[in-house]
């Protein structure tokens, strides 16, 4: 039986006889052949009219709309959302992973005024406890 | 002897001397991308072109790069997802996947391919594939390149926490499979 600790940090993975001695040489010649953007000069920037003239047709639209339908008493069953707040709430927490959970936690600002353990120190106790991931995302 | 240039002189140098400025970072950084690369992506061929296509973006977006992340932590984001970009074209192509790498290591020992461990590397590497991607990242840069939390956090855009968290469990996962492997 084996140990971690007992496996060497050697690197077993191998590269080409002088393989790092041409290496630099390449990539200065495949990088200088390419041109590098000046800073600001992307494409977003030449986009910026055709974007600002597609945002102001998609606002008037919204306003058209908005007052087409509040003044036609259309608000009401149809503007619903097709799902609820726990159906959404399962669906994300069926994919959702500990990295994730960590960063939603820390966001919310649920922990804020604990002292002494950390929000990690907290979510690991309860996996090695075996509770559901989802379980502590609601109770947290 | 020359001494080293910290980054601060060399992200001065890149605004008036471009080329020579990245010809410095290609020289300091080259060898640690692409074993950071290599270790996502396993394959000798897949890293060489990931590790290129990482200085090919890095070269085009000079001009997009702020003084405000290190230069080390620019080029590693852009590695990382040159790397898991890889990966998921991969995945996609299923000319070769993830699982079946797994048979790359059994064979490897065999010869032939670029790899020279021993059974317990072999081991280990395995453990390390069967982690998810994520803490597979997080375990190589904190594993085999030391990398600090925080900088860590910068490169990956996730808080130290979740970071110390997904390590934490990574070594566990690593341990139990090289324990029963």
């Amino acid at each position: 039986m084996k140990e971690l600790k007992d496996i060497p940090k050697d690197n077993p993975f191998r590269v080409p006889e002088n393989y790092f001695e041409k290496l630099e040489g390449r990539i200065i010649s495949a990088t200088t052949d390419s041109q590098h953007k000046p800073a600001g000069k992307g494409v977003i920037r030449r986009l910026i009219p055709y974007l600002a003239i597609a945002a102001s047709v998609a606002l008037l639209s919204i306003i058209g709309y908005s007052v087409f339908y509040n003044g036609s008493g259309l608000h009401g069953s149809k503007m619903s959302p097709v799902i609820t707040v726990n159906e959404f709430t399962e669906t994300l927490l069926n994919d959702i992973d500990l990295m994730t959970l960590e960063d939603k936690v820390a966001e919310s600002g649920i922990l804020e005024g604990t002292t002494g353990v950390s929000k990690g120190d907290i979510i690991e106790y309860l996996i090695s406890e075996n509770i559901d991931i989802t379980e502590i995302y609601e109770n947290l | 002897m020359d001494l080293p240039r910290p980054d601060s002189d060399i992200s001065k140098l890149l605004r008036t001397d471009p080329g020579g400025g990245f010809r410095i970072i290609v020289e300091r950084y080259s060898r640690k991308l692409y074993w950071h690369i290599r270790r996502l992506v396993i394959l000798h061929e897949d890293a060489d072109d990931a590790l290129q296509n990482t200085f090919v973006n890095a070269w085009r977006n000079l001009g997009s790069f702020r003084n405000d992340s290190s230069i080390y932590t620019w080029l590693y984001s852009i590695a990382t997802n040159e790397a898991l970009a890889l990966i998921n074209k991969r995945n996609r192509n299923s000319a070769l996947s993830l699982d079946e790498l797994g048979s790359y290591f059994a064979t490897a020992a065999e010869g032939s391919s670029w790899f020279d461990g021993d059974e317990a590397q072999i081991v280990l590497q395995n453990a390390i594939l069967s982690l998810p991607e994520k803490q597979r990242i997080v375990f190589n840069l904190r594993y085999y390149d030391d990398m600090p939390y925080e900088e860590m956090s910068r490169v990956l855009n996730t808080s130290v926490g979740a970071l110390k968290a997904s390590y934490h469990h990574a070594v566990k996962k690593v341990e139990d499979f090289v324990r029963n492997g």
